[in-house]
């Protein structure tokens, strides 16, 4: 069957999709959010483990959190979820070692 | 660059509390000790007060034992010795019970207090109001989460829903993930807030990208700077054309403050268009800026249609980039191509996503400009003086470029050369045959006379 002339459609001239690759593309500020915040919060987990800071390590699991918020799909699993592991045992290990309460600003 | 500040930011705050934090362990070590002397001493106190009874019940007993040894001395018949050691062993009990006594007075004396221990999780969850928030905050984050996650994907799903009919009409593909054997009709999710679209298959273009940049509504922190810095949802349709499909133009037209960012940041705008002023006689909204290499583009992209549609819908329209020597993100400072960039022909349309009763409407007027367009920049063809100007302006531009780096070649080139010539003498010092050692020493010679003569260049006559 003859295509009509006003049809832009060409089937013989279809090109797959090609993903673009991460690592040849430059990443602009906005993009690189999720690794800044997964260094942040490995320095807020290592914070809180050796210098026993509570708060440190509860700042830590929320920029695990805010890592995985932005997230995108091609990026490796594994790294995020041991930046959560990473500050997960930040929070329990200070509890263990001194399971007092922080002092709150208010009191 | 934000987030490089936020980074500073709190690894100040961090050095500052850990500084604290070691002054107020030592205190809380001296606390300790403080507290564990004082446990020692109310403890002492606790026993000492505890065995006091204890210490009473066997002096009552010696008492009553003393009692009965009284009772029962006179009955029995007594000896001067044992009156002696008897009343020996009174005075010392006496004095020992006296002591006791004395004991007893001061120790009763001192209150009692209860020793600083800090008590159990489970007895004391109301002092934990730090964690609590804590908690409260990150339980808050993840409930934002997945509603912005949610809302997003609604909105993404809805947009493709709205405009995939009218795809299908130019495209013989629409929504390929670049995976499976049938695609069709499939979103691509980037990030919880970026989606994107393939479409191919059509005379002119090889593809087609659309990507929807949402709002980060998934992110608390992504949301709080929309506050600051709002932004809407977008659209933006990259289309690759092919090869010399279009003339060349190069021409910029929307939203002020994008036109201005485009500007900045890409290559080409930045080398070759211009701004133009006086956009009225054009007919374009006052919000609108235009930048372009050739002036009588202008007139031949504005025609009365497009002006229409930009009047119509100018809060969806918020960039119009039409190119052909698209080369990417301009470097940053300090970095230099090492070569002249490879450039292809492309029109990029950046439409704001407003929810409204007549967004189909919207949707569809807006592809419809950007289709006319594709097509009508593809019948286009400049003028000669144009095309001169323009042909001017790639060639000085290609000029410029090969001049700042004509200095980096040429110490290329130079190192080259040295690399060459010490490898030759490194070979001519190893060759063990003298022959041969003689033959390489003559060329070296050669060579060195060659480059020591004056260059002359060689005149042919016809």
């Amino acid at each position: 069957m003859m295509q009509s002339s006003n049809d832009p459609r060409r089937p013989a001239k279809i090109v797959r999709y090609k993903p673009i690759d991460p690592q040849t593309s430059p990443v602009s500020s906005e993009d690189s959010l999720p690794e800044y915040m997964n260094v942040l919060g490995m320095l807020f987990s290592m914070c809180g483990l050796m210098m026993r800071l509570k708060w440190c390590s509860f700042a830590a699991l929320l920029a695990s959190c805010i890592s995985f918020a932005n997230t995108r799909v091609t990026d490796d699993t594994k790294q995020i979820v041991s930046s959560f592991m990473l500050s997960i045992s930040a929070v329990v290990m200070s509890y263990l070692q001194n399971p007092s309460p922080i002092v709150p600003p208010w009191s | 660059m934000k987030v490089e500040w936020l980074l500073w930011f709190f690894l100040l705050i961090v050095c500052f509390s850990w500084v604290n934090g070691l002054e107020f362990e030592e205190d809380n070590e001296f606390a300790e000790f403080e507290v564990a002397d004082e446990k020692k001493t109310e403890t002492t106190e606790e026993v000492v007060p505890d065995e006091t009874p204890k210490v009473k019940v066997p002096e009552e007993e010696a008492f009553a034992e003393f009692e009965t040894t009284e009772k029962k001395v006179p009955e029995e018949a007594k000896d001067d010795f044992s009156d002696i050691a008897e009343e020996e062993e009174y005075d010392a009990f006496d004095s020992k019970v006296e002591e006791g006594a004395e004991e007893k007075k001061t120790l009763e004396i001192k209150p009692l207090t209860f020793a600083d221990i800090p008590t159990h999780f489970r007895s004391n969850w109301s002092s934990y109001q730090v964690e609590a928030v804590a908690l409260f905050i990150i339980f808050l984050y993840t409930v934002n989460y997945f509603i912005g996650k949610q809302r997003n994907q609604s909105l993404a799903y809805r947009w493709f829903d709205d405009n995939i009919e009218f795809l299908r009409d130019q495209f013989a593909l629409v929504g390929d993930d670049g995976i499976s054997e049938n695609p069709d009709g499939t979103l691509i999710k980037e990030t919880d807030s970026s989606y994107l679209v393939w479409c191919s298959g059509r005379v002119g273009i090889s593809g087609m990208l659309s990507q929807m940049k949402l709002v980060k509504r998934q992110d608390v922190i992504g949301t709080v700077y929309n506050w600051f810095r709002p932004k809407t949802d977008r659209v933006i349709h990259k289309i690759d054309l092919d090869k010399n499909e279009i003339d060349s133009v190069i021409f910029v037209m929307g939203n002020k403050k994008s036109v201005a960012k485009a500007v900045k940041d890409y290559t080409d705008l930045a080398t070759y268009a211009i701004e133009r002023k006086g956009l009225e006689r054009f007919g374009l909204p006052a919000s609108f800026a235009l930048h372009a290499e050739i002036a009588e583009t202008i007139s031949a992209i504005l025609d009365p249609f497009v002006v229409q549609h930009l009047q119509k819908y100018e809060k969806y329209i918020d960039l119009i980039h039409i190119t052909d020597q698209f080369c990417g993100v301009k470097l940053q400072e300090g970095e230099t191509y090492t070569r002249l960039p490879d450039t292809s022909e492309n029109m990029f349309f950046t439409f704001n996503v407003i929810d409204s009763p007549d967004s189909l409407e919207v949707n569809r007027a807006l592809l419809n400009l950007t289709f006319y367009l594709l097509e009508k920049l593809r019948r286009y063809r400049l003028s000669r003086e144009g095309k001169v100007k323009a042909e001017k302006k790639r060639q000085s531009f290609a000029d410029s470029f090969l001049k700042v780096t004509h200095q980096q070649r040429q110490e290329a080139m130079q190192a080259r050369r040295e690399e060459q010539a010490r490898e030759r003498k490194q070979r001519l010092i190893e060759e063990e045959d003298p022959e041969k050692q003689r033959r390489l020493q003559k060329l070296e010679d050669k060579r060195e006379q060659r480059a020591k003569a004056p260059k002359m260049k060689q005149l042919r006559l016809k």
